[in-house]
């Protein structure tokens, strides 16, 4: 009797034991799918066609200051454009790889942020994210214009005005693929995997 | 007739299932009360009323199941409250308003209702008749205390696993298969 009562009070330990840890795996499921819901989904089937013009819109940044965006320019530089909002917690949690990319690629690139709304959360946005050195853009037209339908959104527009890659960006990985996309020549990663694929295939 | 180890370990999970569930709706009243005028099942005069009213009823039936003189009347309460909860959500899920937020864990966030909460609630409000019949005359040994703290324990964690399973993880894994 004294077995089975040992037997089954260590059964019961065990059984909770399982328990908790079937939770947590669970909720870490949820977490996970939660994470990787809006994947890396570089580019939209339909919308702006990469290698073509991209189209020139006049805005104005937070001081007023007006410029055109995928305007051609001479001193070779291309602009990425990133499509940001105070109200996504993805995008403050990507603007540090974005200042990182900034001083990475500096020598190519220029950063330029994108919002629209209210000009006074913009400007709290800018202050307590510490952005004051990224001009930043607000305009409801540019985001219509360049289809932006998720936050962070990143658009690549080099020196002669042409657009070079779009899509969503969640992460770091997301964002040096559409640097890598320009460096290979292609419009998105997926292009250049299925150029690949392709390439072997023949 | 029911073993009263067995019968202690339903009542106890019942009892924590409801006083957690009313401390929910009191704590978040107000989401409680949109939720309400969105299952569209009370007539909008009844609403304030069931914002305190569905709460307190729940303390209630849960008190009334430890006290043992109560107990029976307040196993069929119980499961009068969740099969009408039940049809509450059997009636949207008709309507065809899948969007609609079922209220079940008001502080673990949104999520919709499906058919699976009716299996839920039927699987308990079963649970609960069944330990409001006669139970064993028989004293409680020490071991059987262990059987039913660990079990509702064990009870309650596998509720738990199984709704951040259905409710979390299934719909969150259909979006990005859909995709």
């Amino acid at each position: 009797m004294n077995a089975l009562i040992i037997s089954n009070i260590v059964l019961w330990f065990v059984v909770l034991a399982l328990l908790v840890a079937l939770l947590a795996v669970i909720r870490q499921l949820g977490v996970l799918h939660e994470r990787i819901a809006p994947t890396g989904a570089l580019m939209l089937a339909k919308g702006l066609k990469v290698g073509e013009g991209a189209p020139q819109v006049p805005v104005h940044d937070l001081e007023g200051a007006p410029r055109t965006i995928a305007e051609p320019s001479s001193n070779g530089r291309a602009t990425l454009l990133m499509f940001v909002s105070p109200t996504c917690p993805v995008c403050k949690s990507l603007l540090p790889v974005l200042k990182s990319s900034l001083s990475a690629e500096r020598d190519w690139l220029d950063i330029v942020l994108a919002s629209d709304g209210d000009l006074n959360s913009q400007r709290e946005f800018v202050r307590s994210q510490k952005l004051g050195g990224i001009p930043y853009v607000v305009s409801t037209p540019l985001g219509i214009t360049y289809q932006v339908s998720r936050l962070p959104f990143a658009v690549l527009i080099d020196a002669q005005g042409i657009l070079r890659a779009r899509g969503i960006v969640n992460s770091r990985e997301h964002l040096e693929s559409i640097f890598e996309a320009k460096r290979l020549g292609f419009g998105t990663i997926q292009a250049y995997f299925e150029s690949i694929a392709r390439h072997e295939a023949a | 007739m029911i073993d009263p180890a067995l019968g202690y370990l339903v009542i106890l999970d019942m009892a924590a299932l409801l006083g957690w569930s009313a401390v929910q709706k009191l704590r978040a009243r107000r989401e409680f009360f949109e939720i309400l005028t969105a299952y569209r099942v009370l007539g909008e005069r009844w609403v304030p009323a069931a914002v305190y009213g569905l709460p307190a009823a729940e303390l209630l039936v849960a008190l009334a199941l430890l006290i043992p003189v109560s107990r029976r009347a307040a196993c069929v309460a119980a499961a009068g409250l969740l099969l009408i909860y039940g049809c509450a959500i059997a009636v949207n899920l008709l309507r065809g308003r899948r969007d609609l937020d079922c209220g079940c864990g008001l502080a673990s966030g949104r999520r919709t209702i499906a058919e699976w909460m009716l299996m839920r609630n039927a699987t308990m409000a079963c649970a609960a008749v069944t330990v409001a019949l006669p139970w064993v005359p028989r004293a409680l040994a020490l071991l059987d205390i262990m059987t039913i703290l660990a079990g509702a324990s064990a009870a309650a964690l596998l509720y738990a696993s199984i709704d951040a399973l259905l409710g979390r993880v299934v719909p969150a894994a259909a979006i990005a298969r859909a995709r």
